[in-house]
């Protein structure tokens, strides 16, 4: 089974945020009608001051929020695991759509295009497309 | 719905603490689209002549482009609109980031602030929800500190922050407006210190609404097109990308305060290596504003771990105090980001001073017991926070070097290097007449982004092929014709292409896009035909090239007429002195400038007024401004006396 993936090289990451533009105006009801980063299914983390740069790409809904939380320290700052989470989940506003919020927001890779949308517009090469096999 | 334009703009009070959010004037937006066009539209209706920059009635504008927040690269840009104080005139600065997005995201194109506040406060936009907030616990904190607490206080990593420093909140009158830790700031002729006057210490703004496109299909295939072409305008500059063009700006300028007569000294001469030594040290990221392709800002780690970000103007420091090292010029930068300075005029007025102390027209005593000679690290260092804090000495020079001169007295005047009261950058000690036509005509007065890219065909003094073969910049083919062979010595064509070049960076601005790879140098990634069909299509109106220079000459007659109300005169339509009468340095001599001619200089002037349809005093005709639909401004001026001659 072919398995499509996103690798992320945090080091490349401008901070620009064409991934979220770009994943939202593709995902728009009407293709390209829009432009709204908020609705995306990617944001970038950003600690400009500790040059710490993410993306973070939206993974799967959950709507029980974490019992126990880790921290991640990155050159001696403590960051709270939401940071760097993936998971649309009840406690935060991300990946979720503003306007209702009832409405999660997940990474389908794009379906059938040949790339995802955030790798094509992604001029810095942090974002790069990869396809494994797995076994089923 | 609306396309392209958010819809609404706000109106804020703060002198009342009075919010209003109005839905836009459709036939406002479409005769100025956005940016400095709204803005000084504004500004001619309700900042009269009498209004002082520092008075309640003075107005702080945040515009934004039409196509700001859009999926083109680089629709990242607002303008900043306001009459400055240290010019008089009215002023406008166009700054990239993230800010202008937000703000469009929150619903709105346009925000003017009028008014002060009575106490310290911020503004927090967040969509509909308009607050403003005390900031008594910010006062004196620098702008990386203070969007540092708003963002923890609001709890909202994504919100974005513009502010000023303690310059700004001094009311000094070269104080800037930051966007902490993205290396954009609006600087030139004040805005700083206007917000420090409506005692308003920083805007935070967070949105998630849309921004929609009308024919998006049409939209979305020119914006592949811009990304692919903007892309290859990067690739050209690896391996050292931009910042290291930014850094490498003192080929062709003059050192100190321009007034000594030796060449550029031995150490400046390998400056290309050394910088770019210096970058692959230090460089720890290249970053840029939202929806960028090109990246041209970097973070650098110092030895003493603290990041810098290279600015165009870095080495501005390094010249007017003549320390031929980067690290200096960059800690100089460092300092001036975090009290809310102009890099360029806090440079300048520091050489200044410099130059008379050294002329002798200036005691020890005068300036604080301090001795101000070149070479020195801590005469800037010390300055700068004198300027920022108007301490002592400083208070005199916070006022930029125009209105310093005239304090100290003594043949200062002589030392100052102006543009209609603004002091010049180093970059435009430069013998080209293209750039000291549009230095003496723009409506941004010294700007680089405008003079380096609008209109300096010259400025390099390249060959005509090369110009051709590097795509002939951001003209059209038909303005090959003016490449001729002996252009640097005959001045021909420099009026057409100077009117041109403006215009598309008006066009630019209207648009929301940067300034540089719409052409800026040779870096043009797009010409003007992109960006008017873009515009066409993300409103759905149907704009072509006639339609948009007259909406560019309308935006273009709208400011010069209301400085022409304000102070400005042709007299004042000229380049520095200095670059009619100082000798070239040796570099300049090899890339074939001379002296600027007086003559020749003004017979361009004159055929640019006829271009723009201003008559020979340099005032826009009662016929230009019908033409333009600006008869209540043909009728302002009438009143005012400005046709009775003709």
């Amino acid at each position: 089974m072919k398995i499509k993936t996103i690798r992320i090289d945090a080091s490349k990451c401008t901070g620009c945020r064409a991934c979220e533009m770009i994943c939202s105006a593709f995902h728009a009801e009407q293709k390209y009608s829009i432009a709204n980063p908020k609705r995306a299914r990617i944001n970038v983390f950003k600690d400009e001051e500790n040059d710490v740069y993410v993306p973070v790409l939206a993974g799967p809904y959950t709507d029980v929020e974490c019992l126990g939380r880790n921290t991640v320290t990155i050159n001696d700052k403590e960051y709270g695991e939401c940071s760097f989470c993936r998971a649309s989940c009840p406690t935060r506003v991300l990946f979720k759509e503003p306007d209702a919020p009832e409405i999660a927001l997940k990474c389908d890779m794009c379906g059938d295009e040949p790339l995802p949308m955030c790798v094509k517009w992604c001029m810095a090469g942090a974002l790069t497309y990869v396809e494994r096999e797995e076994a089923s | 719905m609306s396309y392209g334009w958010a819809g609404n703009s706000l109106e804020i009070d703060l002198s009342q603490g009075k919010i209003e959010k109005k839905q836009n004037d459709t036939k406002l937006y479409e005769a100025f689209l956005g940016g400095k066009g709204i803005g000084s539209k504004i500004l001619w209706d309700r900042v009269p002549p009498q209004v002082e920059a520092f008075s309640s009635d003075n107005l702080l504008i945040l515009a934004t482009g039409v196509l700001t927040g859009t999926p083109v690269p680089s629709g990242s840009h607002g303008c900043i609109c306001f009459k400055s104080p240290q010019t008089g005139l009215i002023s406008y600065s166009n700054m990239g980031g993230f800010w202008a997005v937000e703000l469009k995201s929150a619903g709105y194109d346009t925000v003017v602030i009028s008014g002060k506040a009575s106490s310290p406060v911020y503004l927090w936009i967040n969509n509909d929800e308009i607050e403003i907030r005390d900031a008594s616990h910010l006062r004196g904190k620098d702008t990386i500190e203070t969007a540092r607490i708003i963002k923890g206080e609001l709890n909202n990593g994504r919100v974005q922050v513009i502010c000023i420093g303690p310059a700004g909140e001094n009311k000094v009158h070269i104080a800037s407006i930051e966007h902490p830790m993205t290396g954009d700031s609006a600087a030139r002729t004040g805005p700083g210190a206007v917000m420090g006057d409506k005692n308003l210490k920083a805007i935070a703004i967070h949105g998630t609404k849309d921004i929609n496109i009308a024919r998006s299909p049409e939209f979305m295939e020119l914006c592949e097109v811009v990304f692919q072409k903007s892309g290859q305008l990067r690739e050209s500059l690896e391996p050292e990308g931009w910042c290291a063009m930014m850094m490498a700006g003192w080929d062709t300028a003059f050192f100190g305060n321009a007034d000594d007569k030796q060449p550029p000294q031995p150490e400046f001469e390998d400056y290309e290596k050394k910088n770019l030594d210096f970058l692959k040290k230090y460089l720890v990221r290249e970053t840029g504003c939202y929806n960028c392709t090109v990246r041209c800002q970097a973070w650098l780690h110092l030895p003493e771990a603290t990041y810098y970000y290279p600015r165009c103007e870095s080495f501005a420091f390094s010249l007017g105090c003549k320390i031929p090292d980067l690290v200096f010029s960059l800690k100089c930068c460092n300092l001036c980001v975090r009290y809310g300075l102009d890099i360029v005029s806090t440079a300048r007025t520091i050489a200044f001073a410099i130059d008379l102390y050294q002329q002798g027209i200036l005691t020890s005593e005068e300036v604080d017991g301090m001795r101000l000679e070149h070479g020195n690290a801590e005469v800037a260092f010390t300055l700068i926070e004198k300027i920022a804090q108007r301490k002592g000495f400083g208070d005199i020079l916070a006022n930029g070097t125009y209105q310093a001169a005239r304090v100290i007295g003594k043949g200062a005047e002589k030392h100052t290097h102006l543009v209609k009261k603004q002091d010049i950058s180093p970059d435009f000690f430069i013998l080209s007449p293209g750039s000291a036509l549009s230095l003496a005509t723009n409506d941004r007065l010294d700007s680089h982004s405008m003079i380096t890219s609008a209109i300096s065909p010259d400025m390099w003094a390249l060959p005509r092929d090369a110009y051709i073969k590097g795509g002939w910049w951001l003209y059209p083919a038909e303005y090959e014709k003016y490449l001729t062979d002996d252009y640097l010595a005959s001045y021909n064509g420099i009026a057409e292409l100077t009117y041109y070049g403006e215009n598309v960076k008006i066009i630019t601005d209207l648009a929301g896009l940067c300034w540089w790879w719409t052409g800026f140098l040779n870096y043009t990634a797009i010409k003007a035909d992109t960006i008017i069909s873009l515009i066409s299509h993300a409103t759905g109106m149907d704009i072509d090239e006639a339609k948009a220079i007259s909406i560019a000459s309308r935006t273009r007659a709208l400011m010069r007429a209301n400085d022409v109300r304000l102070w400005l005169r042709k007299k004042d339509d000229i380049a520095p002195e200095i670059l009619f009468d100082r000798e070239p340095t040796r570099r300049q001599q090899q890339l074939g400038f001379t002296k600027l001619d007086r003559d020749k200089f003004s017979g361009q002037l004159e055929k640019y007024y006829e271009l723009r349809g201003w008559n020979s005093q340099g005032v826009p005709t009662a016929e230009t401004l019908d033409e333009l639909g600006l008869d209540d401004v043909r009728q302002d001026l009438e009143e005012r006396g400005f046709y009775k001659d003709e």
